[in-house]
């Protein structure tokens, strides 16, 4: 009796081994590939974890990163005034322009005053006697957003 | 704080004007000061945010209250960034003079818009 032929049960024994060789074929690619598979959820999840990880710091890096653009802000106003840095104003570069520091400043950079206590009297009795229209001569709307977050923090 | 009253303030804080956002910032930077004057905690980069804050709301364009807290701010950053160990209770001496007279004008604003009692015209 020929392999391709049915057997004493009726099955071809040529179809069953082909089947079976394809079966194979198909099982060994399927776990090459769930192999494969599983080596990559292995790195996503390693990189997952990393980037949650990455992430917490992420948080805590914007937050100084802010903080030092301030502490740098304000450091390099008082530098420009001294000469250390070079710089005259705050950094109004377009690459902080998350920053709060983005208004034009004309006030010219920033110093020590000789009689802060009689300017701040002078502001006082300025303002008082001014009435309801000095306001709008005296403040301007500043990023309100960045001053709700200040506020939620303790403290 | 109560997650209603916290609503509120934000609220309050996001849709104030420029003056009681002023007061706001300028008072935050006034607790600051005084926990770091007195060593009770604070953050002196918060302090120094709340202040150029302050800079970023003033009009320094003209001589004029504007011009002058803008130098009041300016000098406080500069003196608080210094080693002077005065330099904080100064600042706590000048932002209270500050945010009383912000707390006064708005005072005076108010009395000009609900007149006393007595200054009530009477038929």
């Amino acid at each position: 009796m020929g392999i391709d032929a049915p057997n004493l049960q009726g099955a071809n024994l040529f179809q069953v081994i082909v089947t079976g060789d394809h079966a194979a074929q198909v099982q060994q690619n399927m776990h090459r590939g769930e192999g494969q598979f599983q080596s990559q959820m292995g790195m996503a999840a390693v990189e997952k974890a990393l980037r949650a990880r990455d992430q917490s710091d992420a948080t805590d890096m914007v937050v100084k990163s802010q903080e030092d653009n301030a502490q740098f802000s304000t450091d390099d106003s008082l530098r420009g005034g001294g000469g250390g840095g070079g710089g005259s104003e705050e950094p109004r570069s377009s690459s902080d322009g998350d920053s709060f520091f983005e208004e034009s400043d004309p006030g010219g950079p920033i110093q020590v005053l000789r009689a802060p206590f009689e300017t701040a009297d002078r502001f006082r009795s300025t303002l008082v006697q001014g009435g309801r229209a000095i306001g709008e001569r005296t403040f301007r709307a500043i990023d309100r957003r960045f001053l709700a977050g200040l506020l939620d923090q303790p403290g | 704080m109560s997650s209603g009253s916290d609503a509120y303030r934000r609220q309050s804080v996001l849709t104030s004007g420029p003056s009681e956002t002023m007061r706001l910032c300028l008072e935050k930077a006034l607790r600051e000061a005084i926990a770091l004057a007195t060593g009770r905690g604070g953050d002196m980069d918060r302090l120094r945010k709340l202040l150029s804050l302050a800079r970023q709301g003033c009009l320094p364009d003209e001589p004029g209250p504007g011009r002058d807290l803008h130098d009041l701010v300016g000098h406080m950053l500069v003196r608080i960034s210094g080693a002077d160990s005065d330099a904080m209770a100064e600042s706590v001496g000048l932002l209270s003079i500050l945010v009383g007279a912000i707390r006064d004008w708005r005072g005076t604003i108010s009395g000009a818009t609900i007149p006393a009692w007595d200054r009530v015209p009477r038929p």
